[in-house]
């Protein structure tokens, strides 16, 4: 029977596993819960909701229609399906599934991480929404780089944090690092 | 008093900001731009004369200007994406393997961003001639790819922090 374990070096399964848990992650998302939409309509709702309270709690005037978000008088924003950053959670938590650690851990740092992802949404909604007020001409600069600036350095962040949390440091490329 | 171990990681993380900071910016200004004008005046155009007038197929650059959409009239597969080799993953990656001089996990990225020019064309035009049930694959390994590009970005920033630790 073939080893798996000897034939590989922890790196190549590491990316293995993880490139099998964003596969899956993306066929179940593509062909059953987009499809489906009730999560993604979730999501949506409730960011759009949840942004718009903030902004009304600190002052502007803010209507919404499901999942339409606008400052009252001003074009609203459609936060769509796929768009909302339901995607990025799967993104996130597929590292830190694919990594080595302590299982309590790692579950508290899957739902830690996704906590911080879907605030960070409320947040990127209700950018969007101010950016349609203040700067129009630039919404499709602000649509096309949000992302960037909203999620991805909470992802990288978490996952890194993950690295350092769960010390499996045998994961590395070089053989001169080992678990202390 | 100086801390040798406490400056060389200083060093390390300053360097890697600035990378990131730098890089983002000259992917913004220059690299995209450029990626977006060949999608549009030369790439789009060429795949365009492939799709015969009465076909189901769609393409556009509704929601990516550094690739461009192909997607079904009657949904009948999964819109997807075909991007330019070398995009912001390619580049964000890159920002934190520079600094962390990390040349296994370079090189890794560089060839397979090579690769991915012989995979997304062959990609495009399969699905344009009617082999749509690759549409879900494109996708899943348009995720995978990025995914493992930020994910070896992050190794590398981890080595480096833990060798300079060491």
């Amino acid at each position: 029977m073939i080893n798996i374990k000897s034939r590989f070096s922890s790196l190549t399964l590491f990316l293995l596993k993880s490139g099998g848990v964003y596969a899956a992650w993306q066929l179940v998302y593509d062909l059953v819960v987009l499809p489906d939409g009730r999560v993604d309509t979730w999501l949506s709702i409730t960011g759009v909701k949840l942004a718009a309270a903030g902004l009304s709690f600190v002052g502007w005037e803010i209507e919404t229609a499901g999942r339409f978000i606008a400052c009252i008088g001003n074009r609203g924003v459609e936060i769509q399906n796929g768009c909302n950053g339901m995607n990025l959670l799967g993104l996130y938590a597929g590292f830190i599934i694919a990594y080595p650690g302590d299982l309590k851990k790692r579950m508290a740092f899957i739902a830690g991480g996704i906590g911080m992802l879907f605030i960070a949404n409320v947040f990127r909604i209700a950018f969007f929404a101010l950016s349609n007020l203040y700067y129009p001409q630039y919404w499709d600069h602000v649509h096309q780089w949000s992302s960037y600036v909203f999620f991805y350095p909470i992802v990288l962040t978490f996952w890194y944090l993950w690295t350092t949390l769960s010390d499996h440091t045998d994961i590395f490329s070089g053989a001169s690092l080992s678990s202390a | 008093m100086d801390n040798p171990e406490r400056s060389y990681r200083y060093l390390f993380w300053r360097q890697l900001i600035i990378s990131l900071i730098a890089i983002g910016l000259v992917y913004i200004l220059f690299i995209r731009p450029i990626q977006s004008f060949a999608v549009r005046e030369f790439i789009l155009p060429a795949f365009d004369s492939l799709i015969k007038p009465d076909s189901d197929i769609l393409t556009g650059t509704a929601w990516v200007d550094d690739g461009f959409n192909i997607s079904s009239l009657s949904n009948s597969f999964p819109s997807i994406s075909i991007e330019v080799p070398f995009n912001g993953y390619f580049w964000l990656a890159m920002a934190m393997i520079w600094p962390a001089k990390n040349k296994r996990f370079g090189r890794i990225i560089w060839i397979y961003n090579w690769v991915l020019f012989l995979i997304m064309p062959i990609v495009a035009i399969s699905i344009i001639n009617g082999f749509t049930w690759l549409a879900p694959l494109a996708n899943v390994h348009d995720k995978v790819y990025k995914a493992l590009f930020m994910i070896l970005g992050v190794l590398a920033v981890r080595e480096a922090d833990e060798l300079l630790r060491d």
